[in-house]
């Protein structure tokens, strides 16, 4: 071979390996155009045939640290659910509490005597899981508990909601049934309507698919029904070696054939970060959990003949496409700049074929997922509008229209792009997605500062709530390689939410 | 489950009772009935991304 032959035949391999790179940022929006397109089975493939009117003896899980101001709410909201009284206990797990949290349920145990405990750790702070196993420890030393629910302290369940979870456990093959946590803060600002919408997205969406599927990815942390059954199959106890407690759960339950069902009409308000601070902190502590999760179960991951619902390859691909999303999108984004800069007339059908791809899988998600809570949509149409930011969706417009965004729009001002301000604008659009992540960065940094509270907010709606959560995965990455300390980071709730 | 008057509500009170069972099959009925919107919801969802295609076919390919 002569030297220009080698010259092209490592240019050649190259161009492969660079759209092998370009390749990996079309699987997430495969598997979410395939998660959702499942979702309209769920009228087909669900529960409800074998749900039967159940009312199991029922101890509520209540941990609570420092909740001194929602958590007598709460229990009088839970004692109001639509539920027999006779059949409905409450057991607060007072974490060491050294707000008013004590006195407000010693005051609802005389209430409402014999339906409401007060448990005391006098060893607090260990975190969620802890607190958890020991009312679960209570309920389960003695035989009135049939079934569990873990919730959170400042949460509200619709009225109808339990007996909606209840009526799954019929069937004695299904070891827990979930909720549809919403969003629920009476005075929302940006971020919550971010939450609000992701939240409609990731669960009257994504889990009815997930319950067609056959595998659920994780019980919600504030609304858990366990069967005894499944909890002594566990051992009585949830794990309490991660921040993952909640999915541990939900593939150990799954793992020992029981089945996890999502039950889209019991719905549970909860109150989420209103900063783009508290919300990092939160979902770094979930993300880091999902690292161990998926180390934990390496030897389940596509491998049906092990765990036919976790071990099958769509729920793999599902489960990946999420926790490697970031590294995708980078990758893709090195595949295209790399074949831009080698000048391969590949580079612009490839974009096109990657963006087009992710616009109408956007368009189409956010469609369909706007449809199933249309009141929250409705509340939330400016983030409905944005999700994707603002700058992402002229980066869409670009692929799917380009004559009009690179000829049509500057003429309207009289100016013609020129062939170097063509390239860089193209090189622009290719490098957007790892910009955008350090977009969602530098929104953190700026709620900081003062001009932030403007800036930040603009900057979010400019780059897109999805880069924000690509950010925070990123970050959970760095934070793993480098064993940073993983801690519980209680998300602060001061009773913000209402049913109204 | 009481009230702070001592009372249980009235529909905690059906709930065991004959016909609260009945209202409870009606429950699980209407949800899984209702789950056929999602039929309709989808085909909404997918005549957007049509429209889109569409508009992108006729105008600007």
């Amino acid at each position: 071979m002569t030297g220009g032959e080698w010259l092209g035949a490592l240019q050649t391999a190259l161009v492969v390996v660079l759209l092998v790179l370009c390749a990996t940022g079309i699987v997430p929006v495969i598997a979410a155009a395939i998660s959702f397109l499942a979702i309209p089975f769920h009228a087909f493939i669900n529960h409800y045939r074998d749900a039967r009117p159940y009312l199991p003896r029922v101890v509520v899980v209540v941990p609570a640290w420092n909740e001194g101001a929602v958590i007598g709410a709460s229990i009088d909201r839970l004692m109001s659910l639509e539920y027999p009284g006779d059949s409905l206990r409450v057991y607060v797990v007072d974490d060491a509490s050294t707000d008013s949290t004590p006195d407000v349920v010693r005051e609802k145990e005389r209430q409402y005597r014999g339906a409401v405990r007060h448990l005391r750790r006098e060893q607090g702070g260990q975190g969620k899981a802890h607190t958890l196993n020991h009312g679960i420890a209570e309920a389960m030393s003695d035989d009135w508990m049939e079934a569990l629910l873990i919730m959170d302290a400042d949460v509200i369940y619709s009225p109808d909601s339990l007996h909606k979870m209840t009526r799954h456990l019929a069937d004695p093959s299904v070891g827990a049934v979930s909720a549809y946590i919403r969003e629920g803060s009476r005075d929302k600002n940006y971020l919550t309507r971010f939450i609000g919408l992701e939240y409609v997205l990731s669960q009257p969406a994504a889990r009815r698919a997930q319950n067609v599927l056959g595998a659920q990815a994780c019980l919600a942390g504030g609304a858990q029904l366990h069967s005894r059954a499944n909890l002594e199959a566990l051992g009585g106890k949830v794990d309490t070696s991660t921040l993952a407690e909640d999915t541990i759960t939900t593939f150990e339950t799954q793992l020992r054939g029981h089945k996890v069902v999502f039950e889209p009409h019991a719905v549970v308000l909860a109150e989420e970060p209103r900063t783009i601070d508290a919300l990092w902190k939160q979902r770094l502590r979930w993300a880091r959990g999902n690292v161990s999760v998926t180390a934990r179960y390496a030897s389940v991951w596509f491998r049906p003949w092990r765990a036919p619902s976790l071990g099958s390859f769509a729920f793999g691909v599902v489960w990946f496409s999420l926790w490697l999303l970031p590294v995708a999108m980078v990758l893709s984004s090195v595949g295209l700049v790399g074949l831009l800069l080698l000048q391969s007339p590949l580079a612009t059908d490839v974009f096109r074929v990657l963006w087009i791809a992710a616009a109408l899988t956007f368009v189409f998600t956010l469609a369909l997922g706007a449809q199933l809570d249309g009141p929250l949509t409705v509340r939330a149409w400016r983030e409905l509008l944005t999700f994707p930011g603002i700058l992402s969706m002229l980066v869409m417009l670009t692929a799917l229209f380009p004559r009009l965004i690179e000829v049509d729009l500057p003429g309207l001002f009289g100016a013609r792009l020129s062939e170097s301000a063509l390239f860089w604008l193209t090189l622009a659009v290719y490098v957007w997605i790892p910009v955008s992540m350090l977009g969602a960065v530098l929104a953190r940094r700026l709620e900081r500062t003062r001009v932030g509270r403007v800036l930040s907010p603009a900057l979010l709606y400019l780059v897109g709530y999805g880069s924000l959560l690509c950010a925070i995965t990123f970050d959970s990455y760095i934070k793993e390689i480098r064993h940073a300390d993983a801690r519980w980071d209680k998300t602060v709730k001061t009773g913000r939410v209402t049913m109204s | 489950m009481t009230t702070d008057a001592g009372k249980a509500p009235a529909h905690v009170e059906q709930m065991s009772t004959r016909r609260g069972e009945a209202a409870l099959r009606r429950d699980i009925e209407a949800d899984r009935r209702s789950e056929y919107r999602l039929l309709y919801k989808t085909a909404i969802a997918l005549a957007f991304v049509a429209a889109i295609a569409i508009v992108r076919q006729a105008f600007f390919s």
